[in-house]
This record gives structure tokens, sequence and C-alpha cells, in this order.
């Protein structure tokens, strides 16, 4: 199952340019196409269209979803295990293993460090072994 | 049960099917090395040159990749061996197992031979190959730049390119090194391939499997060895120890200590060196050094790596060591064997057999050489044979430093005879992982065990080698054993009563324990955190494994394993060892800092159930559930 | 006087790499780190691998393990590798 792209594409390319993992394909003014086998179903395209153009799994139409309500992961760096599943799942190398405090510093833990780039997608949540990552609206306060 | 999908591809043709993998197959092998080992001897047909069009290359995972748990994240390579044309299984870090599952493959099977330079891409569960010849000599660090961003790497150098004997494949910065998988791609004329996808790997109970991860990564991290041992010093650490116990090759292994050791150890290297630590995907261990070279950060040496271009080659300078590394990894050469045919490349020179301009504690060109030999160019272009073709033709075969042809790792047989026994023994030639690497309890660690005596040594070597093959297979890393050894003998230390009567009673129980193993699976019916490997397959994959269970899988592939050895024309007379290693003492004083393997060889088949030419029996065979092969005439 | 080297951590810990001490067998020689380091420096010495002349004290005779006027004592802390 994947989310699909209907008639209301005006091609403007932001959800192939937001898709985490590529998988929106099409070119500038045309309709765009979502390839199924590579959809994650995460909904980011329909969060950014503005023209209400993503249908999700089940037909129904997706809404936009303002910048501000997007999830962001919030990291438990006490559980984190710094094992980098999460930094390879990330379409947009928005998480980085922290450097080091001090030579021979041994706790370091993942950190978003792009927030603005973060489209909220949540693989980095999924792929997170120990759940030391949790998707929360506007992200860390 | 959720059971793996292969992909044959044939690069001649272009075409390429899925191949499927039957349950039976999948729970008696899981995958990795043993799975491959099965795979590569109903594929090929005896006889066939490594190099050979039709020779199969085996790309695959095991069952644990990419599920999350603990240190899962090496995938492995199997083929023909380059140098002892036996089997050869390569092991590896990289990115590229992780996503070559989640591009819908858990392993490939690669024949044929590319009429042009090619790379393989995998993407979302569909394959196709095309020509690359723009990347044609690039290393291993750029053709990875020139690829897609996101995607699995898996690639090869120059060596590569120009069959390097020892020459590897690497994924990210992480590399395939051992027995010339770089070279059986260049062969194939296969310069990258490359995975993408995003289908996450299924898990059986995935609730019970989170569950069980999380009280195994705590475990890790609380183990003396695996949190802090390894992430503080790397494998590195163990120059010091190995040093202090003469240990240590040292001039072509022929002593076992270094007078500027503490130059190269693990200590001064983290004390002037370390950038950082890095890790291997879903590691929770991190023993990766990160250094700088050339106000670059890149990968630091390996224990291994800084013993044979330190010590081996009486050269302490530590900041050549980082650079021949990097050096070495982007050229595409395995830094073991590249090291250990050095230092035999100066014994030569030294004793006036041969001149390859190499000598001893002179370094300065060094970095020329080891280009030249990735490009098999100039004097030391010869090198790119290994030591044992080098021996064939200059002489000096008591000293050159191999078992089957697979140059040694850095452990000093002499002062830990089991190794010893383990290196002649390995499948895959001189390897210490594939060995048993018993140096681990008898002259690094910290079980303390008589590290001269051949009396108990065959037996644990056994298990061990199963063992850490079936660790191998399943997909994890090796280190994760390490942290079999109960925590409670740390407390007390490597001198204590309970260390000490630890270690006795490994080798006092030798008379149980060798036929223990013959009553696997049965024994060990039970999952225990002691060695959570088989609860955590379990619960990931729905094979009813046991702890038993488990090191069976191991077994059936070092048995798997070594009748394709046995095939392809390898004997008993290559379990051996150089004369150095089996007849000059290392202490002129000590009688038995000799590797015994007389002794111990016999008591070694006789525990695996081999007769005495160490071809394993059939009813052994039948035991396993390893098809007998067909006994040859005389 | 037996020389007494650290190694790893415990060098680091210790804030010294070598010293003479002198004992006949490494549990002396053990006490007498307690003395000059303290007793929770002496039990992360005890928890080495401890290298009597080349030779791992543990398959000696432990802490009981003979030490001579010019013997090099060894302590190593846990690592691991491969």
């Amino acid at each position: 199952m994947a989310y699909r792209i209907n008639d209301l594409c005006i091609g403007c390319t932001l959800c192939a340019r937001n898709c985490p993992v590529g998988a929106v394909t099409g070119a500038v003014k045309q309709k765009h196409k979502i390839e199924e086998k590579r959809c994650v179903e995460c909904s980011v395209c329909a969060n950014v269209c503005a023209k209400g153009a993503i249908e999700k799994p089940d037909g129904t139409a997706a809404e936009k979803l303002p910048k501000d309500k997007w999830r962001k992961p919030v990291i438990n760096t006490a559980r984190c295990s710094a094992c980098s599943m999460c930094v390879i799942a990330c379409g947009f190398s928005c998480l980085e293993i922290s450097y080091p405090t001090k030579p021979g510093d041994l706790n370091v833990f993942a950190v978003l460090v792009k927030p603005e780039k973060c489209v909220g997608c949540s693989l980095c949540e999924q792929a997170c072994p120990l759940g030391a990552i949790t998707m929360k609206e506007g992200g860390a306060k | 049960m959720i059971l793996p999908v292969y992909a044959k591809i044939n690069l001649e043709t272009g075409k390429w099917e899925k191949y499927p993998i039957s349950q039976e197959l999948f729970s008696k092998y899981l995958g990795g090395k043993s799975l491959g080992a099965r795979l590569l001897t109903d594929l090929t047909k005896p006889g066939l040159d490594c190099f050979d069009p039709e020779a199969v290359l085996i790309v695959n995972t095991g069952p644990m990749n990419g599920t999350g748990a603990p240190s899962s994240g090496r995938f492995n390579m199997t083929f023909k061996n380059v140098l002892t044309g036996g089997i050869a299984s390569s092991n590896c870090g990289g990115t590229f197992g992780m996503l070559l599952k989640k591009a819908g493959f858990d392993g490939l099977i690669i024949t044929g031979k590319a009429s042009e330079l090619s790379k393989i891409i995998i993407e979302d569960g569909e394959i196709r190959i095309e020509k690359c010849p723009e990347l044609a000599g690039l290393n291993t660090e750029e053709v990875q730049e020139k690829l897609p961003k996101r995607y699995g790497k898996l690639v090869i150098g120059p060596a590569g390119e120009n069959l390097v004997r020892y020459a590897l494949a690497a994924s990210g910065e992480r590399v395939a090194g051992r027995c010339g998988a770089g070279a059986v791609m260049g062969s194939k004329n296969l310069k990258a391939i490359i995975a993408f996808g995003t289908k996450n790997v299924e898990k059986y109970n995935p609730e019970g499997f989170a569950k069980h991860t999380k009280k195994w990564v705590d475990a890790l991290k609380k183990h003396p060895m695996t949190g802090s041992g390894l992430p503080k010093y790397g494998s590195a650490g163990l120059l010091s120890k190995a040093n202090a116990s003469s240990a240590l090759p040292t001039h072509n292994f022929s002593k076992g200590q270094y007078e500027h050791a503490h130059d190269i150890s693990g200590e001064t290297l983290a004390e002037t060196k370390l950038v950082r630590n890095g890790g291997c995907v879903s590691c929770p261990i991190r023993c990766e050094r990160r250094v700088k070279v050339d106000g670059k950060e890149v990968k630091g040496p390996e224990y291994e790596t800084l013993c044979l271009f330190g010590s081996n080659i009486d050269s302490n300078d530590l900041d050549l060591i980082n650079q021949i590394n990097y050096d070495a990894d982007v050229l595409g050469m395995d830094t073991i064997s590249l090291g250990g045919t050095i230092a035999f490349a100066m014994e030569l020179q030294e004793k006036g057999l041969a001149d390859f301009g190499l000598k001893f504690g002179c370094v300065e060109d060094l970095r020329k050489a080891i280009s030249d030999i990735a490009y098999r160019r100039g004097k030391a272009g010869e090198l790119a044979e290994g030591s044992k073709r080098l021996s064939e033709k200059y002489g000096g075969k008591e000293f050159a430093i191999h078992s089957k042809g697979l140059e040694l790792a850095a452990y000093e047989p002499r002062r830990s005879t089991g190794m010893g026994l383990g290196y002649a023994t390995s499948n895959r030639g001189g390897c210490h992982l594939n060995g048993g690497y018993l140096a681990l309890m008898e002259s690094v660690g910290v079980v303390s065990m008589d590290a001269q005596t051949p009396k108990g040594k065959p037996e644990l070597t056994v298990f061990f080698q199963n063992a850490m093959e079936a660790c191998s297979a399943a997909g994890f890393c090796l280190f994760t054993m390490q942290a079999i050894v109960p925590p409670l003998i740390f407390k007390f230390g490597s001198a204590s009563f309970i260390s000490r009567a630890f270690g006795k009673a490994l080798l006092l129980a030798r008379p149980v324990l060798g036929k223990v193993w013959n009553l696997m699976p049965w024994i060990l019916p039970v999952n225990m955190m002691l060695m959570p490997h088989s609860e955590s397959i379990k619960l990931a994959t729905g094979i009813p494994m046991t702890m038993g269970k488990f090191v069976t899988v191991g077994e059936r592939g070092y048995n798997t394993e070594r009748l394709y050895n046995l095939r392809e024309g390898l004997t008993c007379e290559d379990d051996s060892l150089p004369d150095r290693l089996t007849k000059v003492q290392q202490d002129p004083k000590r009688k038995d800092t000799v590797v015994d393997l007389k002794t111990m060889l016999p008591v070694y088949y006789k525990v695996r159930g081999w007769d005495s030419k160490g071809v394993p029996t059939a009813k052994r065979l039948k035991k396993l559930g390893i098809p007998v092969p067909e006994r040859k005439e005389g | 006087m037996a020389t007494v080297r650290y190694y790893g951590e415990l060098a680091a810990k210790m804030g010294i790499k070598e010293e003479n001490y002198p004992g006949s067998t490494v549990s002396q020689v053990l006490s007498k780190i307690k003395k000059a380091h303290g007793s929770e420096l002496y039990h992360e010495a005890k928890r080495c691998h401890i290298i009597v002349d080349h030779c791992n004290a543990g398959s000696e005779k432990g802490f009981r393990t003979a030490v001579g006027e010019n013997s090099v004592v060894e302590f190593v802390p846990v690592c691991g590798g491969g």
C-alpha cells in the first residue's frame, strides 16, 4: 500500500523534494507519481501539498499540515547507544552522533543537528532499536 | 518463519532471477558464511579457478542484519579463496548489508564475467547491471563519492582491478579485507554493487525482540570488555598486553616483544591521535578509532594493522601506520596480508634471497612500495602475489608466515599455542577469527589460562570455532562473543583464584568437553543471557533456536567449509604453520614456546569427529545433516 | 626493586606509568601500591591482567607469583579486540 497523487497535482515538486525516501518522481508542472514499492507511508507528501492532491492508502484525501505542527524526533540520550541506525535512516542527514566533550568521553548519542531540514517522517523513530526516539509536535522544547 | 530471498545474477548475460532458500536450508545454515559455504559448494563444479568466469561470488547477510539487534551490521562475502584455493569468507561492517536487505534481498549469488567494467544496482526488489567505464581506476573513496549518496555500496579500488591477491572490497570505510574479495570482483569486471530500499526488516516477534534487544544492549554496555575496554582503546588496546605477554609479532614473527611497543600502543593512539570513536551500523560497542590523516578524519588502525605495520616491520612510526592504514583502504588491500607479505619480503631481503627494495625499520619508501603493489608495478609489484607464492619462488618457506596461503594475523602463536592450532586448522587460512581466537584467553585476555600447554586447547578451539562461525552466520559481530566471559571474573581480576580456577577448569574439563560437543544441540536446549544470540535469532526469525542448536549451526558451517577445502584439493598437510612457529623456540630457555601441532592436531580431528587425515566422517556429517560427498577412489 | 608498569586507564588514574617497589611476590607489590595510591586504585590494579617478566601471573601462582629483584611487573586493564 502506498500514498497516491491525483489529478489535482500541479507539478510544484514540493512533495518530491520533501519525500524522505525519494519515492516521488515527476517533472516540473507535470503530474507527479509515487513509486509504490518505495513509499513508506510517512505522509510527508500530504503534509506539504497545498493542493490536496495526495490520497492516503485507503483512498481518502489527506490534508496539509502547517510546518509548526510537524513532529520532530526527541532523543532520550540516556537510552541512546549511538548505534547510528537513525542516522542512516534519515533522508536529509538531520541526525548525527554527538562529538565527545573531552578526549576519552564515551557518552555520545544521536542529536538532531539540522532541525530545519527535518520533515517529520519518523523513519528515525522506526529505525531505533531501543525506542530512544519519540516524535513530538514541534520537537524538543 | 521469515525466509530469506536471494538473487542469482549473471554478469555475462545481464540477467537475474530470484533464488529461493528453503526453510530447511535456512534453519540449518542461517546465512552469512555458513549458508555461503553450502551454496558455493552446490553451485560450483570442483577445481574451478578463483578467477574463472564461472566462479561464484556470494554476497550475503545473516538473518539479523538490519534488525537493529546489537552489532548486527555485518555482512559476508563467500567465494573461492584467491590466496589459498580453499573457501573464503570475508566479513564487513559497512552499511551495504543492511541496505541490501532493505532493498529486498538477503543475498546475491553472482556469476559470469561482465564484458566491460560494470556495476550492479539494486533498488526496491529490482536488479540491473550498468556499464561504468568512468569509474575505472578510482580508489575506494573516490568511487563511493561518485555513486548515489544514500545507497549502500560495495566497491573495489585499483588493487581489486589489478587482481592483487589480497585486494579488498569496501563499504563506506569498513572493508571485507581478507582472502581477496576485491580481486574476485575485479576478475568479474565488477567495480561496484549498490543497493537502496525502504523495506523494513520484518521480525517474527517484534515486541519480544525489542525487549530482548534492550536487555542485551544494557548487558553489553555493562560488560567490562564491550562496555569499556573496547570503546576506550579499540582493538588497539590489546597491543600493550600482547607485548607484555611476549605475544606481539616482531621482526616477521621472530620475536614476541618490541622495545618501542609503547609508541604504537592503543594508549598512545588514544592519547595522541584519537579524534573520536566510530562504529558499524547498529553497534552499541563502537570500537572504531577515528584519526586524522592529512587533516581529514578517517578510520584509524586496528590492533592487527598497528602490529603488522609497526613491530612486525620494526617501525614505531604511528603517523605512518595511520597513513598506511588509510592508503591500503583506498587502494583496496587487506592490511593483514599486505603487512605480512611486506615483512616476509623484508626478511627475504635481509637474508639476501631477493631484492624488493624493502628493509626492516626503513619505512621512508614504504608508501610508494604499497602503491606499487596495488598497481603491480616496479620491484615491489610482485608482492601482490602474497607470501606463499613469493616463498615458492624465492625460498624462505620456513619464515613465510602464512597458513594455507593466507597470512597470519597479529598474534604470536608460540605464546598462545591454542591460537596456533586455530591458525593451522582455520578453513580460510591463517585467520585468528575463523581459527577460534583462543589468543584472547591465552595471552591477551582476562581468563588466566596456561598459554603454552597443548592440553585442552583442541577442545576449546573446536567450541570457539563453532560458536564464532554461528555468530558470523547470523550477521552478528564477533565482538559480541567477548561478552560471554562472565563479568564476575573481571571483578576479581585475572590473577585471582576464581579466574585461575576458571581457566584451569576449562583445560581440565577436556575429556568432558571433547565428548560434549558431540551431544550438541541436546545439551543446551535453552536460551540464556550468557549467550543472547540464540534467543535473538529465535525472536527475529521464528526458527526455534537454542544455544545448543546455535553452536551446531556453526559446527555445520565449519564442516561444510572443510568439505569444500578438501574437494578443492587441500589436505591435512595444509593444516600447518611455518617451521619458525612449530620448530624454533621463541624463548631459547623455554622448550614449550613452540606450537606443538603434532600433539594438538590428532586430538582436534578426533574431537571434531574427523578421521586421522582430517576428513569429516560420514557418521558425523549425517548427524549434522550435511550431505556426505562421494568418496574419491584411492 | 622490581619495576612496576601501568597501562591504559590505570596509568591515567595513577598519573604515573612506571615506578619501583620492593617485594618478593605480586601480593607484596600490590600492598605497596595500596600504601602509595590508596585502596581504590589498589583494587583496580588487582583486577588487571598482571604480567610478571612476560608471563601471566594468573597462569603461574596468581597473587603468590614470585617477583625478583630485577623483575618487571605489568598491570594491564581489561580490553578486548580481534
